[in-house]
């Protein structure tokens, strides 16, 4: 590189030596800077996507010593307590091998901790040997840095919340090989490496509490799976099943405790205690049924029981969540047209699932024989003039058998092998227990649509 | 065998169904053992006379179908009666597999489970007596002088006296002499009954 007009300035050759002097020394300058903007560089891109601390530091020592005459960097970690040694986290160089067996300390008690990286610590500054071969201060390890040709050497400490938590160590093949310019990039490195620690310290603490909050969200997952399970809707066939099993077992008891007193009765002479202990269970058993009797009467109820501004588009969408495991088994696809902006309606929640949740159960029964065109089932939401949302269920089943059709809302009519014909009468009453009518009708290719409507909740009844 | 009445053993976890059946039997003279559970059945001590299981189907925790699996890898040959509130046919064709006595629906008529239990503890008491008397063969057949099970062996095989003589090498006076000792000490009525036990004993005849 020239610098113009220099180069061609008349002069005594003093002054031309000085001129040369000047060139090479800002050519090594420039030549220094590049270095110091590469190895910045390198580190940086670094320090953004370093995977551990450890690979960090190991980098950031490889990109130092990228420059010839450096024959060790490494980073050291001092804790706060001077007893403990200062670590070595990672280093790189051809004379590495002299920090093997070094004890690095900044305890001012001990001989070791009174070299350079015991003071970069304690003060806090860099420390710079300029010449290992003169410096006082480096005396105890002259001898051993000798065959490692270790000339002069930088301890740069940095900082984290204030406290000096490290040093980087660089030796160099040359004495007086540090500057102001070095000092001040080491330092900016020490820096970005305190960052980078506390960096590494937020993602492990990151990662423990996404441990934790996937641990929770597990258990979460089960109390709601739990929960499903509890509360969950049951077609009116496993209704009906469980209903006549809460009734049977005592029904069973009584009828048991009937022949019991018959026989203690039939004894000679009879036991009167035993018959009247039969008797006790008896009344007591007798009891049970009929409160079973009543909850279902309770749950059957044509009065709603809970009465809260409701959205059929999420009632809708809730049961077909719930069916969306039996719909895969029954190969049955849903396709929904849910009008948005719905205005609520008033009523019971479970009551308007269960009520869906038969029709769409329904839907999907009328369409187990169907093997020549898809599994459709649709579902749709609308609003209608009068003030009522509309909500269909379309399926393209067997559709409706006109010589039965007009039987479809009695109790206990059913076509079905496993049938209960419970499920539509329930389903009407509680529509009409909300102000609404339920009703069916045949599909427009196959199948049937059963639609029912319910007042928005401004006019209905409160 | 003991004079005791045989013992019924109920698992339900239904406590109507339990006490009913618990008056039920015991006005028919059956002793009654009631558990709520699968566990608690297990955790008490078997009876010592004849006995028969009473089993729901389905109970919480481990069903009665579990049950009668694991008693029979267990070699706990108890019969078993199974009740159900349930209409549970594909159950009852397993549990009738397994060996079960009978599978009745809840309600149940009163002589169709008397009838089973009856069924059920016969077997029992069979088993029992069949096991106890193999015990005694075998005390008995322990008794026996070396020489004496030689001869027992021989004559389960349908040797005569004079065959037996010559193959252990003594006159026949002492094959009679030993024959006579071992009819004695097993209780044999005849030549006959003495092979029949030669026979449960496993001295299998390794030959015409
Ligand atoms: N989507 C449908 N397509 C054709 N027939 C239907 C449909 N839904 C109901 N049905 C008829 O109405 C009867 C009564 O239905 P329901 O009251 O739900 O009782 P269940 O489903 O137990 O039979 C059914 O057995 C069937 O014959
Ligand atoms: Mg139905």
């Amino acid at each position: 590189m020239e610098l113009d007009g220099r180069a061609d300035t008349p002069g005594d050759d003093g002054m031309l030596r000085a001129a040369a002097d000047a060139l090479t020394d800002t050519e090594a300058e420039l030549r220094r800077l590049n270095w110091a903007l590469a190895a910045y560089g390198r580190s940086s891109s670094a320090l953004i996507h370093f995977q551990t601390l450890d690979d960090l530091v190991a980098s950031i020592c490889g990109a130092i010593i990228a420059q010839e005459e450096y024959v060790i960097a490494a980073v050291g970690l001092a804790e706060s307590d001077p007893g403990k040694p200062v670590r070595l986290l990672a280093g790189a160089g051809p004379a590495l091998a002299y920090l093997d067996g070094i004890n690095l300390s900044w305890d001012e008690s001990r001989p070791e901790g009174n070299g350079p990286t015991g003071r970069a610590v304690r003060s806090g500054e860099s420390l710079i040997i300029r010449d290992a071969l003169t410096e006082p201060l480096f005396a105890p390890w002259r001898e051993r840095a000798r065959p490692f040709g270790i000339r002069s050497s930088v301890t740069v400490p940095f900082r984290r919340d204030g406290r000096v938590v490290g040093v980087i160590l660089v030796y160099a093949s040359r004495p007086h090989a540090f500057g102001a310019k070095e000092l001040e990039l080491f330092s900016e490195l020490g820096s970005e490496l305190a960052f980078a620690m506390s960096v590494a310290e937020d993602r492990a603490q990151l990662k423990a509490a996404e441990a934790a909050r996937l641990t929770a969200e597990d258990a979460a997952r089960e109390a709601q799976a739990e929960l499903a399970r509890a509360g969950r809707l049951l077609s009116v066939g496993e209704f009906a099943s469980s209903i006549a099993h809460e009734i049977n077992q005592p029904v069973a008891a009584i009828i048991t405790n009937g022949d019991a007193a018959l026989r203690w009765l039939a004894r000679d002479p009879p036991d009167l205690d035993e018959v009247r202990a039969a008797i006790e269970r008896m009344s007591r058993d007798a009891k049970r049924a009929s409160g079973v009797v009543a909850r279902t009467r309770g749950l059957l109820a044509k009065s709603r029981t809970d009465d809260a501004p409701l959205d059929v588009n999420e009632v809708a969408e809730e049961v077909l969540l719930y069916t969306a495991d039996e719909r895969r088994r029954s190969q049955v696809s849903v396709s929904t047209d849910l009008a948005s902006g719905l205005p609520l309606v008033r009523g019971d929640r479970i009551q308007l699932q269960q009520v869906m949740l038969n029709l769409i159960l329904n839907g999907m029964d009328a369409m187990k024989g169907v093997n020549d065109r898809p599994r459709l089932l649709q579902v749709r939401s609308m609003l209608r003039a009068e003030g009522e949302v509309l909500v269909e269920v379309e399926d393209c089943g067997v559709g409706l058998d006109p010589a039965t059709s007009n039987r479809l809302f009695e109790h206990f009519f059913t076509t079905k092998d496993g049938g209960v014909g419970l499920g539509l009468p329930i389903s009407r009453s509680i529509v009409e227990a909300h102000g609404g009518r339920l009703w069916a009708g045949p599909a427009s290719a196959h199948g049937a649509v059963f639609r029912f409507c319910l007042p928005v909740a401004a006019f209905a009844a409160a | 065998m003991s004079e005791a009445p045989p013992t019924i053993i109920v698992v339900d976890d239904d406590i109507s169904i339990r006490e009913s059946l618990e008056g039920l039997l015991r006005s028919v003279g059956f002793q009654v053992r009631l558990f709520g559970s699968v566990a608690e059945f297990l955790a008490g001590k078997l009876p010592e006379g004849p006995c028969c299981l009473i089993l729901d189907v389905r109970l919480p925790g481990q069903s009665g179908l579990d049950l009668q699996t694991e008693l029979a890898r267990a070699d706990i040959r108890l019969p078993i009666v199974f009740i159900t509130g349930h209409g549970d046919i594909p159950m009852s064709v397993r549990a009738m597999k397994a060996g079960a006595v009978e599978f009745l629906s809840k309600p149940f008529r009163e002589q169709d489970l008397l009838d089973s239990l009856a069924v059920g503890v016969a077997r029992d008491r069979a088993r029992r007596e069949a096991e106890a008397a193999a015990a005694e063969l075998t005390r008995k057949f322990e008794a026996l002088t070396p020489r004496e099970r030689q001869v027992l062996g021989l004559v389960a095989t349908g040797r005569l006296n004079k065959q037996i003589a010559g193959e252990i090498g003594v006159s026949e006076i002492t094959v009679k002499v030993h024959r006579g000792q071992v009819m004695r000490k097993m209780g044999a009525r005849s030549v006959a009954d003495l092979v029949r036990m030669a026979d449960r004993l496993g001295l299998a005849p390794d030959g015409p």
